[in-house]
């Protein structure tokens, strides 16, 4: 029986209700209880090497990120791979690249920001009134809400993202608070609606538009970012004015944004009410509008299928949770038989992932490596999921195996 | 005159393999009947590796084709019927 902790709660605080209800997974396992058979093991590994990878290699490379996978050139859409993200800030050239659509390049001189809709007070900003406002700087994971659809089966239709569809930056700018603060929004402003300056390529098509909810608009973390990396923002990463936030699936982090209109309701557009949505767990039926990001882990070293000499391994990765807060990372070295608490190193940044290290003493044979994390909000990784029907949130134990010689 | 039917033949040969093998025209989706027509309609909007890395079965191709159709995909019901065929058939699940 699912608890419902929001009765007459409001839409977007029941939206937040599936962290907690995520924590009683159909598969009704428990952090004490969870136990993985060799069975599931073998399953878990299967995924590592999806059949989509008889697609022929596309010819294009995009200037400036040579090492990314190029999922599509057009709309660009690029992943990190695994061996490329070994850091715990990720370079801008490493950067995954997410788009529904492209956008033309914005001048900085010419940039105009519009706040308008339920305010008492509509603005007109340029670059250089944002650069004026007390600038701050936080350390933000972002992950695309399809990362990892490519492990589903039967396969949902998306991009095929694998595992490098996430990385963090450093990112410095303005809170989104201070600019919608100076608007006055009016008492009837609860969502707040981006726009981007992409444009669908017919006028058929719909604009990239997804809203969120006011109290999630004026949360301090919440910000328009002018530098990653101490650089302006790229225009391939959204510059010069790139909305993050933190902690929600990728997509509510609107590129290129020149407007923000709030509003009294969500927005009525396909991207909130078509997709970027997931099947309820208490009513398969009904969906909910994504926000925040999984609990999810992923092991950068060893790398699935790598060799290794006998002794030492220092193996590590990185596990992030959106609002929950990363309290541990298990390692397993035998197939999932037995675990073991790896060390979460590294800053510890209310939105950023958590690098963990496991020191591992590798004897000859073959070997299954697995990780699973757990967070705050009482969710672990699961061993399987079932289908999501656009291929969103999977999250499931990350696997590798490992020949020791 | 046999030796001009013979390379009739030879280049007409020739030709179906170039068609036949879409790689040889740098189209990245695989083979099957009205591969020209997807290629020219679907890489009006986007390129073709997003169609490429899909695996559907009629259904999921029909809803995805009849999303294309409402943001402006410019096509006639029997074009609709050979792209879904050529879909099926070489990017089915």
């Amino acid at each position: 029986m699912l608890l419902n902790l929001t009765s007459g709660g409001t839409r977007e605080e029941d939206n937040m209700e599936h962290l907690r209800e995520t924590q009683q997974e159909r598969d009704g396992v428990s952090r004490r209880a969870f136990i993985i058979h060799m069975g599931t093991a073998a399953a878990l590994l299967k995924v590592g090497t999806p059949a989509f990878a008889q697609t022929p290699e596309p010819a294009v490379t995009i200037p400036g990120k040579e090492k990314l996978i190029v999922r599509s050139p057009r709309p660009i859409n690029l992943e990190t791979p695994l061996k490329e993200l070994t850091s715990d800030i990720t370079p801008s050239e490493l950067f995954f690249v997410r788009n529904n659509y492209d956008g033309p390049e914005i001048n900085p001189a010419q940039y105009v920001l519009k706040v308008d809709g339920e305010v008492e007070n509509p603005l007109t900003l340029k670059l250089d009134d944002i650069k004026r406002m007390e600038q701050v700087t936080r350390t933000i994971t972002i992950e695309c809400a399809g990362n990892g659809r490519g492990f589903y089966s039967p396969k949902a239709s998306g991009i095929q993202w694998e595992r490098g569809a996430v990385g963090t930056a450093v990112w410095t700018g303005v809170r989104l608070a201070d600019v919608l603060k100076m608007a006055k929004p009016r008492p009837d402003a609860k969502h707040v609606v981006p726009n981007g300056n992409d444009a669908p390529p017919t006028p058929q098509a719909p604009d990239f538009i997804r809203s969120h909810p006011i109290w999630k608009a004026m949360d301090p973390h919440t910000m328009l970012a002018l530098q990653m990396n101490g650089k302006p923002v790229p225009h391939i990463h959204g510059g010069p004015v790139r909305l993050l936030v933190p902690g929600w699936v990728g997509s509510a982090s609107i590129k290129w944004v020149t407007q923000f209109t709030l509003a009294s309701q969500e927005f009525d557009g396909p991207f909130m009410k078509r997709s970027y949505r997931s099947p309820r767990l208490d009513d398969p039926n009904d969906s909910y509008s994504l926000t925040s990001l999984e609990c999810k882990s992923v092991i950068v070293k060893p790398l699935d299928g790598a060799q290794v000499a006998e002794g030492p391994l220092n193996a590590f990765g990185f596990a992030w949770a959106g609002e929950g807060a990363i309290v541990g990372v298990d390692v397993s070295t035998d197939g999932g038989q037995s675990w073991a608490p790896a060390t979460l190193t590294g800053e510890a940044h209310r939105y950023a992932w958590r690098r963990w290290e496991y020191a591992w003493t590798a004897k000859a044979g073959q070997h299954t490596i697995m990780a699973r994390a757990s967070d705050s909000l009482g969710r672990v990784q699961p061993a399987s999921r079932p289908r999501d029907p656009q291929g969103y949130r999977w999250n499931v134990i990350h696997a590798v195996r490992v020949n020791v010689v | 005159m046999r030796g001009l039917i013979a390379g009739a033949l030879a280049l007409g040969l020739a030709i179906g393999w170039v068609i036949e093998h879409p790689a040889a025209q740098g189209i990245p989706l695989p083979p099957g009947k009205n591969l020209e027509l997807v290629a020219g309609r679907c890489i009006i909007c986007h390129s073709l590796e997003t169609v490429a890395q899909q695996r559907q079965d009629r259904a999921g191709w029909q809803a995805i084709v009849d999303r294309m159709v409402s943001y402006g995909m410019p096509i006639s019901p029997e074009e609709k019927r050979a792209i879904l065929d050529y879909l099926v058939t070489s990017l089915g699940p």
